[in-house]
């Protein structure tokens, strides 16, 4: 006959034998709500990610921004917890500081710690941002501030809002890689008398579509021809001139597109043309050179159609 | 937002860093002498145009990067012990020309 040890081996009284789990004997709770739910192999283990970060390693994000922006970099990291002695997921999250917003690279390096990378984010923190206007290098390095050496490219690409970096999965392009920003450059007015000049901001390459100005002539006798010029900042290489003279009192409507357009029935409309889907470097000019000009005449309204990318 | 005039070509102009929509200020290359017509439209003085001296250009150096929000010139290294080291930066434009004088 069964003794009450025999029958009680399972779960309670009369439980059965073999087949129910006794209760866990007093002092040995085994918490389960708390901590990681999985843990990793640390030795012998296949790589989880082709990136490694070293003990000497940094992550570099570089920023070339033409708009205001302060973007989030995040990202996860598989390392050994220092406490538990296992391997865990470490996420990364850094607000960068606000940008200052002339298409200078600025830089920011990070001490994620020594472990696998698996993946990075970069998020804009600003509404507007549009492609052309923010071009972001992430990559990890090793050296001092002064003079490093670039390990791995992982992004390379234009942030943008509603478009994210991330890698894996986001492009490695050349800064100057077109499409960018598609946006209307005004030129400050200048002096009496003065011609005007668009130089291309350092940092900066343009696509010029089309430029309108309006060149208001005073009462001064004389005969004033608008010539455009393109140059580098030294050597012209490009130079078109209007087909009809501007004379006193006369208001005239100068336009300058890559394509030629016959003069046409407006007096006060003039055409010229420029070098179809013109690409202009940074510190390259368009300008005016108009024959004639007098003290009181005045060039004003001046904007420029253009699509800008970053350059380096 | 400041307003400056050149000292070099006399334009007035708003500060570049109160937009990044506005463009630096650059001199144009040229001093212009007017020419003279006569009431017939024919010239009497033809006008002669020169280049300007002491071009004001305050776009920023192609050389400037800032390393954790401080300005620097990247340059190759003397010693050629690394392709290239960070320097401060006295100036950050091309070139000063004449200065600029504060309008308001």
């Amino acid at each position: 006959m069964a003794t009450d040890a025999e029958r009680n081996r399972g779960a309670g009284a009369y439980s059965t034998p073999g087949v129910d789990h006794p209760a866990t004997p007093g002092g040995e709770f085994k918490t389960e709500g708390f901590g990681p739910q999985v843990s990793f192999k640390i030795t012998d283990v296949n790589f989880p990610s082709a990136v490694y970060i070293g003990r000497d390693d940094r992550l570099i994000v570089e920023i070339a921004p033409s708009a205001a922006n302060a973007p989030i970099l995040s990202g996860r990291i598989l390392r050994v917890n220092p406490f538990t002695g296992i391997g865990d997921v470490f996420y990364m999250f850094e607000q960068l500081p606000a940008l200052n917003p002339n298409r200078v690279f600025q830089a920011f390096v990070f001490n994620p710690g020594e472990g696998f990378l698996l993946n990075v984010c970069l998020t804009p923190n600003a509404s507007a941002i549009h492609r052309g206007q923010e071009y972001v290098a992430v990559s990890l390095i090793r050296g001092t501030a002064a003079s490093f050496f670039r390990v791995a490219t992982l992004i390379g690409d234009y942030l943008c809002t509603g478009g994210n970096l991330a890698w894996p999965g986001s492009r490695v392009l050349c800064c100057s890689e077109f499409p960018g920003n598609l946006r209307v450059v005004q030129i400050t007015n200048p002096a009496a008398g003065a011609d005007w000049v668009a130089t291309v901001p350092t940092g900066a390459r343009w696509k010029v579509y089309s430029f309108h100005a309006l060149f208001t002539a005073s009462a001064t006798v004389a005969n004033r021809q608008v010539e455009v010029i393109v140059d580098d900042g030294a050597n012209i290489y490009w130079d078109s001139d209007a087909q009809v003279n501007i004379t006193a009192g006369q208001a005239v409507s100068i336009n300058d597109t890559g394509t030629n357009v016959p003069q046409g029935v407006f007096t006060t409309t003039q055409n010229l043309v420029i070098p179809p889907q013109l690409q202009m470097a940074a510190g390259h000019r368009i300008r005016t050179a108009t024959a004639g000009i007098q003290a009181g005449d005045q060039w004003s309204a001046i904007n420029l159609l253009v699509e800008e990318v970053i350059e380096e | 937002m400041s307003i400056w005039q050149c000292n070099s070509c006399g334009q007035i102009y708003p500060d570049a860093e109160s937009s990044p929509d506005t463009l630096p200020h650059v001199c144009h290359p040229d001093v212009i002498e007017y020419a003279v017509f006569n009431s017939d439209g024919t010239v009497k003085t033809p006008e002669r145009r020169t280049a300007r001296e002491n071009i004001r250009n305050e776009n920023l150096l192609p050389s400037l990067t800032y390393w954790e929000g401080v300005p620097k010139l990247r340059v190759p290294d003397p010693t050629r012990n690394v392709p290239t080291i960070l320097v401060d930066a006295e100036s950050v434009i091309i070139s000063e020309g004449k200065g600029r004088t504060k309008v308001e």
